[in-house]
């Protein structure tokens, strides 16, 4: 059987993209009206409408306000985009990594270790047949 | 001074796709999900001799021909919701800041 897609969990997704973009429309025309304000603080300023220590004060409130809009907007588009990564993840089937052990370094180490030291004892499992076979010999001979 | 604002209108015909197209594979997944369900049910009915092997491998193959246009059906469905994916990922991308 193939896998199986969570529509309900798409749909949720969809709507939390919604109710996002709705919210980054809002901040919108808020970073909108806020440099406005910043072209009007600037126009005032420079026809001698307001003192320069004003036209300081509102152009460091404004820009601080516009660069918390714009990263809010900026969080919201994000969130925006891991949802869409949701919905695909939902559509594709992904394999599960099948475990394997992997034999550390050590492991491997002591590993060659005892096969030097099984070769100096001569407890060498693999090879030297010619012996085998002569004790083979000798156990038939003892038998007859 | 006026800034591009997010296109409302789009995104919700985009969305809308979407879901639409979520609820054909709902239903598409459910009606494969009967047809699993009778192939069970029929290698169960063989399994207790209450049907024959020929009886058996005729209802297999049917049902077993039912499957494919289902899940090809489906695979298809995916496939467009992949490109209103994509196209949702661009008109976010494109009011980023």
């Amino acid at each position: 059987m193939g896998f199986m897609v969570n529509t309900e969990q798409i749909q949720g997704y969809t709507k939390k993209i919604y109710q996002n973009a709705l919210d980054v429309k809002i901040f919108q025309e808020e970073l909108e009206d806020m440099l406005s304000s910043i072209d009007k603080n600037n126009i005032e300023f420079n026809n001698g409408k307001i003192s320069k220590e004003i036209f300081e004060i509102n152009n460091k409130r404004f820009r601080e306000e516009s660069l918390g809009l714009i990263n809010k907007i900026n969080e919201l588009l994000g969130g925006n985009l891991s949802y869409i990564k949701l919905i695909l993840d939902n559509l594709t089937y992904k394999k599960k990594k099948a475990k394997v052990k992997r034999h550390s370094q050590k492991n491997k180490i002591r590993a060659i270790v005892r096969q030097l030291s099984n070769k100096k004892k001569g407890k060498v499992k693999h090879g030297n047949t010619k012996n085998k076979h002569k004790r083979n010999r000798k156990h038939i001979k003892k038998h007859r | 001074m006026v800034i591009q604002k997010i296109n409302i209108s789009e995104i919700e015909n985009i969305l809308k796709s979407i879901d639409e197209k979520s609820i054909q594979i709902k239903v598409l997944q459910e009606s494969l999900d009967r047809v699993n369900d009778n192939i069970k049910l029929n290698e169960k009915d063989f399994k207790i001799g209450k049907i024959s092997m020929e009886v058996y491998k005729d209802i297999k193959a049917n049902l077993e021909k039912e499957t494919n246009p289902l899940e090809i059906e489906i695979n298809k469905i995916k496939d467009e919701i992949k490109i209103f994916l994509a196209n949702l990922s661009e008109v976010m991308n494109k009011n980023k800041i």
